[in-house]
């Protein structure tokens, strides 16, 4: 097996490679996709290649646990989809699914063992204060009641604070946009809705069209995220791209709506990285045309490669290198400054950085164990 | 004694505990005394190519450790508790550990209880904290039951067993003196005071149970202890549609198990006879559990 | 008084049954939830989850199988079990 700090992209890519895995390297790897949330996604992946019978049985053990969180993750998902679109049954406008909760919904293939932290869907921005008060009505409350907070996501966000069912726990994300109103980039979120799809076995549930849907990963995890789940999230643009590619018509369409969209950058990269971490198959024509869109200047592609290159490995004191720590904060940084101007940036993460110190390590939820 | 601490201090030290294989990694004075005195006795190892948890128990960097050591648990980097004091770091290792089985490990149904065994069946103690379940735990597996887990009872959705995870029992307060007397050979680590259960101390796990770490058991009997003072021992039948809510109560991962988890513990409901036990005398709660009859 | 009505196990809704001595005990896959149930309560359910019934035919059905009385202080009961299992979301009626 190649570098050790690969094996999990290798694995991946290649999950063939599982059925060859001496004990040592699932030792690695099991820790290295754990710290990334991509244990039950190789659960997955071993049991289709069919090898999932020969592992040791101290591997199966985690490989099965990890697969069940997954599992009820799912089901959780299924469940709160339907609670949704009950507590919005008067909304006259679409409630669109986003990320996870779209890819569970319309059964795509990267929600087969995936983690989730909460549930996003998108509502035209004039309807927002209604679907606030509908889900208030059926048991969801805001979540940040701090009034900075407050103010951070309604004046300068693309979605609500985030609202937690006071019964489940279930956390939902409402956006009326995919990126901030401050962001360098403004997608049109009418063009988005344009062309929704409506998921099967549901009244008024829909997620964006497959080419949006794709767009919409790459700019979250290119031009929005911190990267903290990078490889969990390329993995999902990886998956998306290998099944929706498998139609010609989705790459000769995927350029130009890039370009209608002002997606040209985060697709660039998208598509970049995921050829070189995952061998995601791109037509050539394909990759040009998006380098001829969204490739930037020579200076600035040759420090985000750097960067990338690390921020996309697991987290895991087995990958880093000297240059990790840096190329994560240059990321963190980045990732806030394509949300906001300057004037607002510093202000907020100097307020987020104090913040931290007095709410570190949130307990996981476990009733009652002896815990400290 | 033995070179645990060196081993500690480096490349860390394998220990197999039940079905687990744990790779610790800590520098604290404290942590090798618990070790060397509660673990000595289970399978060790210096290398391993596969461990089921990698722990590192290390006191908090910064300008603090001067005025206040404190101790952080890490799981494999991942920081799941605030920090310690420093004393605590030892009964910080056994609850991380806990934490980490109940958070990580889903083949197994496992309910927040003490499991005790004898020949060949076992009773499920689930209780809240108070219920004097770990003492009653305590006392039985220096009268002939043999450990299971002062804690975590694991039901393997596999072989539809109760599996073993014996390690030391955490007493508190007044148990630590009422054990160490009811129980002089009994092997206790070094007493922590001021935690937020006050004081604790662990027992090491009898070495019958050591050694038979790897023999489940059917389960028999579910047994809701509650020491009462001055009470005369009771054993009362309880309704099992009742034990069957409480178990998944108690349960950490019934819910994330879902169907599965639901058929578990009905498994556990239809095998077991289900009973209330209230007590005040550790000599009357063994004679009551020595003659449990076996269910229908 | 029964109005009529027609009740269901609500849409989506799985159910898993255990009967220990009177009580059942009842898990429903779609929310995971699990619930401890009375013997009419329990007895509603099982109904419905047969059929789609009104309220008086409940009444009269869990007469003749529970062998009790099919009197007011029985429909009072089916009524309460039926405003208890539709706030667990599990049965629902025609509006």
């Amino acid at each position: 097996m190649s570098n050790q700090s690969d094996l999990l992209a290798t694995c991946i890519s290649r999950p063939e490679q599982l059925c060859q895995l001496s004990l040592k390297e699932w030792d690695f790897l099991i820790r290295q996709a754990r710290r990334v949330s991509l244990l039950p996604r190789i659960a997955y992946l071993a049991h289709e290649t069919g090898c999932y019978q020969t592992l040791p049985a101290s591997v199966v053990m985690h490989l099965s646990s990890a697969w069940r969180v997954a599992d009820k993750q799912a089901k959780v998902v299924r469940f709160e989809i339907s609670n949704i679109e009950k507590a919005l049954k008067q909304l006259k406008s679409p409630v669109v699914l986003l990320k996870g909760a779209a890819y569970v919904a319309a059964d795509l293939p990267p929600a087969k063992g995936r983690i989730f932290s909460d549930i996003d869907f998108m509502v035209p921005k004039s309807d927002l204060e209604m679907v606030e008060r509908y889900m208030i009505r059926h048991g969801w409350m805001a979540t940040h009641h701090d009034e900075y907070d407050q103010r951070y996501y309604r004046q300068w966000m693309h979605e609500l604070p985030p609202m937690k069912h006071t019964g489940r726990g279930t956390v939902v994300d409402i956006h009326h946009a995919i990126l901030p109103e401050t962001a360098r980039l403004h997608p049109d979120s009418e063009k988005l809705l344009d062309n929704i799809q409506r998921v099967t076995g549901y009244e008024n549930i829909y997620t964006l069209s497959n080419i949006d849907i794709v767009l919409h990963s790459a700019t979250h995890l290119f031009h929005d995220g911190e990267l903290e789940n990078g490889l969990r999230d390329l993995v999902d643009l990886d998956a998306l791209l290998r099944h929706f590619g498998e139609e010609q018509k989705f790459w000769d369409e995927l350029v130009e709506r890039a370009a209608e969209l002002e997606l040209g950058r985060p697709l660039y990269y998208s598509l970049k990285y995921c050829s070189l971490v995952l061998n995601t198959p791109v037509p050539d024509v394909v990759t040009k045309a998006a380098e001829a869109l969204g490739k930037p200047p020579a200076v600035i592609s040759h420090l985000m490669d750097t960067s990338f290159k690390r921020a996309l490995k697991p987290d895991h004191s087995t990958c880093d290198d000297g240059f990790t720590p840096l190329a994560r904060w240059l990321l963190y940084i980045r990732s806030h400054y394509l949300r906001m101007p300057l004037y607002l940036l510093i202000p907020h993460l100097l307020r987020k950085a104090l913040k931290k110190h007095k709410t570190e390590a949130p307990l996981a939820a476990i009733p009652e164990i002896e815990k400290p | 004694m033995n070179d645990f601490s060196t081993q500690l201090g480096g490349r860390g030290l394998y220990i197999q505990t039940g079905p687990f294989c744990v790779h610790l990694q800590s520098s604290i004075a404290t942590v090798a005394d618990g070790i060397t005195q509660l673990y000595s006795e289970y399978p060790s190892f210096k290398e391993k190519d596969f461990a089921d948890f990698h722990i590192h128990l290390d006191t908090v960097a910064g300008i603090r450790r001067l005025i206040r050591p404190q101790v952080q648990f890490s799981f494999d980097g991942y920081i799941p508790f605030k920090p310690l004091p420093l004393d605590q770091a030892f009964p910080m290792f056994e609850w991380g550990l806990n934490w980490c089985v109940a958070n990580n490990i889903h083949e197994y149904l496992i309910i927040h209880a003490a499991v005790i065994e004898k020949n060949g069946v076992a009773a499920i103690l689930p209780a809240p904290p108070g219920s004097g379940k770990s003492t009653l735990c305590a006392a039985l597996v220096n009268r002939g039951w043999r450990l299971f887990s002062d804690e975590l009872a694991m039901f393997c959705l596999r072989t539809r067993m109760l599996v073993p995870l014996p390690r030391p029992v955490n007493l508190k307060n007044n148990s630590i003196n009422l054990i160490k007397n009811y129980a002089p050979e009994a092997i206790f680590g070094r007493e922590v005071s001021d935690t937020n259960k006050g004081t604790v101390a662990h027992m090491k796990a009898p070495t019958e149970s050591i050694l038979r770490a790897a023999e489940a058991a059917l389960p028999s009997w579910i047994i809701m202890p509650r020491y009462q003072e001055g009470a005369k021992p009771v054993l009362e039948s309880r309704p099992k549609a009742q034990t069957c809510m409480d178990l998944a109560q108690n349960s950490f991962n019934y819910s994330l198990l879902a169907e599965d988890g639901f058929l578990a513990i009905s498994e556990l409901i239809d095998k077991c006879d289900c009973y209330d036990f209230t007590y005040s005398q550790l000599d009357d709660a063994i004679k009551i559990f020595d003659d449990l009859e076996l269910p229908q | 008084m029964p109005d009529g009505k027609h009740w269901r196990v609500s849409a989506g809704v799985g159910i898993i049954w255990r009967s220990w001595d009177s009580e059942s005990v009842v898990y429903e896959s779609f929310s995971g939830d699990i619930h401890s149930f009375d013997m009419v309560t329990g007895a509603v359910l099982k109904l419905l989850v047969q059929h789609t019934q009104d309220e008086t035919t409940l009444v009269n059905s869990i007469s003749r199988t529970l062998e009790i009385e099919p009197d007011h202080s029985l429909s009072l009961f089916v009524k309460q079990s039926l405003v208890r299992l539709s706030g667990l979301g599990l049965v629902e009626c025609d509006k």
